[in-house]
């Protein structure tokens, strides 16, 4: 660069490079924008994972009220681990989401001015709207989580054979019994799923969050491989199909099924 | 051909700056872009009006001088073409053509379409050098490298520092330019004995500069004269990754 009568007259003077910083070796790493990524990156993969297995975990859905409610049944039998597993998926989120925002931040701190005239080359539209993708999704996670984990009662209540409003938390699989303890019920998980998506509102909320979760993973799954420096002629074609694969199984699958749900192609047994 | 150009004006770092209208008129279609700029210059001087300020070296798109921003790309957006390498058959008669400088934040404004790029010369300054005892010429081929590895490494020594990648970059981020001089010598025996202390110290430098993060949209890669691809940010990231976690040293 020949910018010599530049740095001469306006510009600050040369300064030469420090030497590194004296912090410890993590938290420079943690501090840098390529360390910060890594983070971001692999809690990301790790969210990608439980999104694919929680959808294959719910096609049990079309198995029928005793496979899924076995399923569900199973799950929670996990007792402690289950608690561990919530709590890794609640701390990969924050850290995620938190150091997400905070490269965000540092990217627009570092374009202080756009272009009058800005054009795009090649950068997708996933690619340019991850934050607000992500936003996104963590506010579907609220409502999903209101709707069949905590129950919240204007949208996770119905009515049961006696005419009774009942919470979906509080379903009994009128079918099981245990051989040991009489007295011991199960959750219907099965009609909470199917009643959950009978409301063609909720079904149509969930559909467009999860074309938003799409667009999230198209990006981000070969983004993260990228990140960590996963990036090799050998391999490349794969990766790529590997990030359209998992996408297209994670939306089709989680779109399927409440879709199905609506058109009544399952759930038929559910008054 | 005719032509109307909307044109960043700015009077220095510190004063706001405006887009303003000018005429070009009679263009040969052979002249170069910065020869356009050249007859406008003139008419301006003629007319008693400052000249627009651009930056401009060699004009044959070797040493990344140019840095204009064309139509909202850096360099124009034609393929593997600096600035000064875009001739006006490429334009249209009429056609209206909005030039601006590099706009990220590292960059500051000095006048009109020059920006101060020695941000860049600091990350250089960083690691993107080796160290090497002075005395008699070593033979030509004393080292052997693979073709395939000397290839890849010329692939990234391409990279002549014009900042296109910075500009280009919605995050304002100029890890193609860090990762093309991390590369160049990280493929080269030369560059061993200090790859990893270089790729961290880079890496730092261009924190501190106040760069952005990468968040791999390839629009740098899409813009680069040089075409240096975004595989070399995946070398850069795998040699930071193992720099940070496996060098024996915490100063490294």
């Amino acid at each position: 660069m020949a910018s010599a009568t530049v740095s001469s007259s306006t510009a600050s003077p040369p300064r030469s490079a420090p030497a590194m910083s004296a912090k410890p070796w993590y938290v420079r790493v943690l501090q840098s924008t390529v360390g910060a990524k890594f983070i971001v990156a692999l809690t990301g993969l790790a969210l990608t994972t439980f999104v694919i297995f929680h959808m294959l975990g719910n096609l049990q859905i079309y198995l029928g009220r005793d496979a899924y409610n076995s399923y569900a049944q199973a799950l929670h039998k996990l007792g402690p681990l289950l608690w561990v597993a919530r709590g890794g998926l609640l701390i990969c989120v924050v850290v995620h989401l938190g150091l997400a925002l905070k490269l965000k931040r540092r990217n627009l701190d570092a374009r202080p001015q756009r272009y009058v005239a800005e054009r795009t080359k090649r950068a997708s539209l996933p690619s340019r709207t991850m934050v607000l993708t992500g936003l996104a999704i963590l506010a579907f996670i609220i409502l999903h989580l209101a709707h069949f984990t905590f129950g919240l009662a204007p949208i996770a209540t119905t009515v049961d054979d006696k005419g009774m409003l009942v919470n979906y938390r509080d379903l009994v699989d009128p079918k099981w019994k245990d051989p040991l303890d009489p007295r011991a019920t199960r959750h219907d998980t099965y009609r909470m799923f199917i009643e959950g998506f009978r409301d063609p509102v909720m079904v149509g909320v969930y559909v467009v969050c999860q074309l938003l979760l799409g667009m999230h993973l198209i990006h981000g799954v070969r983004s993260a491989l990228q990140s960590l420096g996963i990036n090799s002629p050998k391999w490349n074609r794969l990766l790529d199909g590997l990030a359209v694969g998992v996408t297209l199984a994670v939306v089709g699958g989680n779109v399927m099924m409440p879709v199905s749900v609506l058109a009544g192609f399952i759930g038929t047994d559910v008054p | 051909m005719n032509l109307k150009l909307h044109v960043w004006r700015q009077k220095n770092a510190n004063s706001p700056g405006r887009m303003v209208t000018y005429e070009a008129k009679n263009i040969s279609p052979d002249m170069s872009f910065l020869e356009m700029l050249d007859v406008v210059n003139e008419d301006l001087i003629h007319r008693g009006e400052e000249p627009i300020a651009f930056d401009h070296d060699c004009r044959e798109g070797i040493c990344g001088t140019c840095s204009l921003v064309i139509n909202g790309i850096p360099h124009g957006g034609f393929r593997a073409t600096t600035a000064c390498q875009i001739h006006m058959r490429k334009f249209k008669d009429g056609d209206e053509i909005y030039i601006e400088p590099w706009r990220v934040g590292p960059f500051p404004i000095v006048r009109d379409l020059m920006v101060d790029r020695s941000a860049f010369d600091r990350i250089i300054q960083a690691g993107g050098y080796i160290s090497e005892n002075t005395g008699g010429a070593p033979d030509g081929n004393a080292i052997p490298i693979p073709k395939e590895k000397q290839e890849t490494a010329m692939d990234a020594a391409a990279c002549i520092g014009c900042g296109a990648c910075a500009a280009a970059c919605k995050n304002g981020s100029a890890m193609l330019f860090v990762a093309a001089k991390v590369s160049h010598l990280a493929n080269l025996p030369q560059g061993q004995p200090e790859r990893f202390r270089r790729v961290l110290r880079m890496v730092e430098r261009h924190d501190l500069e106040g760069f952005g993060s990468c968040t791999n949209q390839s629009e740098c890669e899409a813009v680069c004269p040089k075409e240096i691809s975004v595989k070399f940010i995946a070398q850069l990231n795998r040699d930071y990754l193992r720099a940070s976690l496996m060098s024996a040293r915490d100063a490294e």
